[in-house]
């Protein structure tokens, strides 16, 4: 939901500070769950921009969790766990120049070797992530969505999702706030 | 140059894995429905044998394990992954206890206080308690662990969690579960 809520804000500029979306742009929504299909996935090229909206977390050293099993090539991280497939395995060239990748998963851009400093370092372009301390929540309150405000008590508390409703990934703890690298 | 823009979508999956994963990956809550239920506060047990009737008389290490058990409510980092290192202040400490602590553990299932701890909605201590016993035992079900009993699938994701232990006396169910699987565990790793 919230990666189609993305997609809309997109194509209707709602979205700040992305590369804006042209007329005869193409997007695609995938839903991977290993680190090679991620690859492949990019192998579409010409990419401006990649958002990912999934699991990750930084323990030390950061990662996208694309599966919970507890197996090879389901996270992406240069940790060099047995689950991990290193960020330094994407190849460059499926990006362009000035393309911009943003993640809104779990402490993306959190602390030091975060899945966004990785992503940065290796790939030499504007990465984004939430620098909010702890885990995420789902919204469907456009105003916390857009990180206009901080999350309060009650956006915590079991509400019913309406499934037609514009749905964003954000941090539990704080205003919604991301860092670039 | 026709330019692709590539979102990319793991939400769905990661719905999904939050039930094999010790739940972990706390449930998004959803837009204000017009009723509001209070989640009634139980407190938490004690753990079944070995403690003695007072804990004052209780041995020096089990003293020591159900007070760094009793720290639960003050986790606030937990990875969402069951097979990530727990590294996070008392997480880590209660892991190393192993069994050890899965009584006190268990005794604190039915615990439905909110914990400090938050991913996608705000844990229980309960909630942090089952994912510790997860991570201790490693079980291949969730969240019973003798498979006792399955989460009713309306949702496919974590929703099917937190709905399921708000109703009538699911925690209770679960914590009994957990308490006989303990036992069992004991007893095969004695003989």
């Amino acid at each position: 939901m919230s990666a189609a809520t993305h997609e809309k804000e997109l194509r209707s500029k709602l979205f700040l500070n992305v590369p804006a979306f042209e007329t005869g742009d193409a997007v695609k929504i995938v839903e991977v769950s290993r680190g090679a299909a991620f690859i492949e996935a990019l192998s579409i090229g010409n990419i401006a921009y990649l958002a990912y909206f999934g699991h990750s977390w930084n323990d030390g050293v950061g990662a996208l969790y694309l599966h919970g099993a507890d197996a090879p090539d389901t996270n992406l991280s240069n940790a060099g766990g047995v689950n991990d497939t290193a960020i330094t395995k994407i190849p460059k060239e499926n990006f362009r120049a000035d393309a911009q990748i943003r993640l809104f998963g779990c402490q993306g851009a959190f602390g030091t070797n975060s899945a966004a400093e990785q992503f940065a370092n290796h790939l030499k372009l504007k990465v984004y992530g939430y620098s909010n301390s702890g885990g995420s929540l789902f919204t469907q309150d456009k105003t916390l969505g857009h990180g206009k405000r901080a999350v309060k008590k009650a956006d915590t508390e079991f509400k019913k999702f309406k499934k037609t409703s514009d749905t964003w990934l954000i941090p539990i703890n704080g205003t919604p706030t991301f860092r670039e690298f | 140059m026709r330019k692709n823009t590539f979102d990319h979508k793991t939400i769905g999956l990661a719905f999904c894995l939050s039930l094999q994963m010790l739940f972990c990956i706390s449930c998004a809550r959803g837009q204000t429905s017009k009723t509001t239920r209070a989640v009634p506060e139980i407190k938490s047990e004690q753990p079944d044998a070995p403690t003695p009737a007072s804990s004052n008389e209780a041995p020096a290490d089990e003293r020591q394990i159900k007070e760094l058990v009793d720290k639960i409510k003050l986790i606030d980092n937990l990875p969402p992954k069951l097979s990530q290192p727990f590294n996070g202040k008392y997480a880590k400490e209660i892991i190393e206890l192993g069994e050890k602590a899965a009584p006190y553990l268990a005794a604190k299932i039915t615990d439905a206080s909110n914990s400090n701890y938050s991913y996608l909605f705000r844990h229980k201590v309960g909630d942090v308690a089952l994912i510790l016993l997860q991570k201790i035992y490693q079980t291949k079900n969730f969240p019973f662990p003798d498979d006792s009993e399955k989460l009713p699938s309306k949702y496919g994701d974590y929703r099917d969690y937190t709905k399921f232990m708000r109703s009538a006396k699911a925690r209770k169910r679960l914590q009994n579960s957990w308490k006989n699987y303990i036992a069992q565990q004991k007893q095969q790793s004695k003989s």
